[in-house]
């Protein structure tokens, strides 16, 4: 019998529609499973009642010939900072270790619409703030690939409960990369769509004007159905309102060959370590294969944007967090709390003056794209750093382990474009690599044909972490 | 954002309501320091007669402390 515990949604879809197993089955399989991978510390509250409960629901719908659909029955969870009514949304912090919403999010709300079971919600670094999930209130997460490392964040335990078989499905936020760049740590998709698409409203902010939220999956269809049940528009977040609604799984099968793709090739996406530059490479030929046409690209401003777009989530956060940050500071973590303080001294006008940087980018990014129908580049410039890492060297360089993992996926949070990251081989301590791909202004359906075309011509989105003791993925 | 030594941010902090012990203060000046120089980059950009590329959204109603 194949493994349910690493299957994908779709396929488990499948199974659940055909009663060849049941949703009950499926979520029991994946409590044990939960309990074997304790060490992870994947998740900050598993919801096991409630999954038990939505599980016999969805079978008693389905055996009675109400299929809501691919979701229908099928394990997900959330990020813990998506607010679920009724159920504890910490955000990773002592701040808000007992909030409890008296609502959910539009996105819990649409995934629950859509069938979907809740079975926990995922750790995070605190507030969203930090990319490396390394939690002072809560502890730190785990990469499934090597317990000694950070899974990523800030959207880790979503990273690596995907990658550990601890359900297919996992939504997370992004605002300057942390959808892609713990899919791309832990070896799993990670699709932060365009501004726009998916709602925010019942997420906690970091950064209101770059905050997205997205999926994370095992495979590219994995994660367009996901974005399509969540996907539209919604009067609460009035920036999902205006956009037409594509058929994600369309896109899917959609032929990809004689495409133009920039790679981005300036001097500032060029600097990665050595293991990541082999693999890129090996990335590029398959999508040449695939029948694309690849030309090297210099994206505009990539130093300024890195800085204007600091200057952005550090006011924002420091005026989300203003109160608490006056009131208790003592509560926060001496990391994110002094990340918050020096957001606190940005004028008004220098705010404004990075906004404006943003408009500028736009323009300048939108001419560069104009001629092509995605750009590619790595989703990060080295593979998972030791948890008691603080630095990363690439070259002869020595840089702070945060403005390393960002480098290459913040211009697509300023710009508001839509960008993926796929498994693509494997860099130094057998770790995994991430592929990522950038499309034009609300041009999922693009991102999601090419990376689905590249994850069918390589096995990468196959492979599997080793097995937490004791845990068994076949059943 | 100041350009002064530590006293500077100090006073400015205070000014702000801020309660930051001076240690913090201290610690933090070199990182404050460097967002002001990189700042000066964006000022050489040509911005001048663009508007700000803000987003409508209506902001979460962020739940009470405790909560």
């Amino acid at each position: 019998m194949s493994a349910l515990a690493h299957a994908s949604a779709a396929e488990l879809a499948s199974r659940i529609r055909s009663r060849e197993v049941s949703s009950v089955e499926i979520v029991e399989d994946l409590l044990a499973r939960l309990d074997r991978c304790r060490n992870l510390n994947a998740f900050i509250t598993v919801t096991a009642d409630v999954a038990r409960a939505q599980a016999r629901d969805a079978d008693r719908e389905i055996a009675a010939g109400r299929y809501r659909g691919p979701l229908h029955g099928i394990p997900v969870t959330l990020k813990d900072l998506i607010d679920t009514r009724g159920i504890r949304t910490t955000c990773g912090s002592r701040i808000l270790a007992e909030h409890v919403p008296s609502q959910d999010a539009t996105v819990t709300v649409r995934l629950r619409e859509a069938g979907a079971v809740l079975v926990g919600k995922a750790a995070l670094h605190e507030f969203a703030y930090g990319v490396t999930t390394n939690n002072p209130h809560f502890g730190a997460t785990r990469n499934p690939w090597d317990t000694e490392r950070i899974p990523g964040g800030s959207s880790g335990g979503s990273g690596a409960a995907v990658a550990a078989g601890l359900g297919p499905v996992s939504l997370g936020t992004d605002t300057g990369g942390s959808i892609r760049i713990p899919g791309a740590l832990c070896g799993v998709v990670g699709l932060k769509p365009a501004f726009g698409r998916v709602s925010r409203h019942g997420v906690f902010p970091l950064s209101w004007s770059l905050d997205h939220v997205g999926p994370l999956t095992r495979t590219v269809e994995d994660a367009a159905l996901v974005l399509q049940a969540i996907a539209g528009p919604d009067a609460r977040d009035p920036a999902t309102l205006g956009h037409a609604l594509p058929d994600f799984m369309d896109a899917l099968r959609r032929p990809v060959a004689g495409l133009r793709v920039g790679v981005a090739s300036d001097a500032y996406h060029r600097e990665m370590t050595e293991d990541l530059h082999t693999t890129f490479q090996e990335a590029l030929r398959v999508l040449g294969t695939l029948g694309i046409h690849l030309e090297d690209v210099a994206p505009p401003r990539s130093a300024e944007t890195a800085i204007a777009q600091t200057t952005i989530i550090m006011s924002e956060a420091a005026s989300v967090h203003e109160r608490w940050l006056r009131e208790r500071p003592e509560d926060y973590g001496p990391e994110v709390r002094a990340r918050l303080r020096r957001g606190q001294f940005f004028t008004a006008t220098q705010y404004l003056r990075a906004q404006k940087v943003r408009t500028l980018l736009a323009h300048e990014v939108g001419d560069l794209l104009r001629p092509y129908a995605a750009l590619v580049l790595p989703t990060t410039p080295c593979v998972a750093p030791l948890i008691t890492q603080d630095t990363v060297v690439i070259g002869d360089h020595t840089s702070d382990a945060r403005s390393v993992l960002t480098r290459m996926t913040r211009f697509a949070n300023f710009t508001g474009l839509p960008a993926i990251t796929v498994p693509c081989g494997f860099g130094a301590g057998d770790m995994p690599v991430g592929l990522q791909i950038v499309g034009r202004s609300m041009d999922e359906a693009t991102v999601l044909a090419i990376a689905r075309a590249y994850e069918q011509a390589t096995p990468w989105h196959a492979r599997r972490p080793p097995e937490p003791a004791g845990a068994s993925a076949v059943r | 954002m100041t350009t002064g030594p530590v006293d500077d941010l100090a006073r400015m902090a205070a000014l702000l309501g801020l309660r930051v012990p001076p240690q913090d203060l201290e610690r933090e000046a070199p990182q404050i320091r460097a967002l002001l120089i990189d700042q000066d980059t964006l000022s050489a950009l040509p911005i001048d007669d663009l508007a700000p590329a803000l987003t409508p959204w209506l902001p979460y109603d962020r739940p009470s402390a405790g909560e």
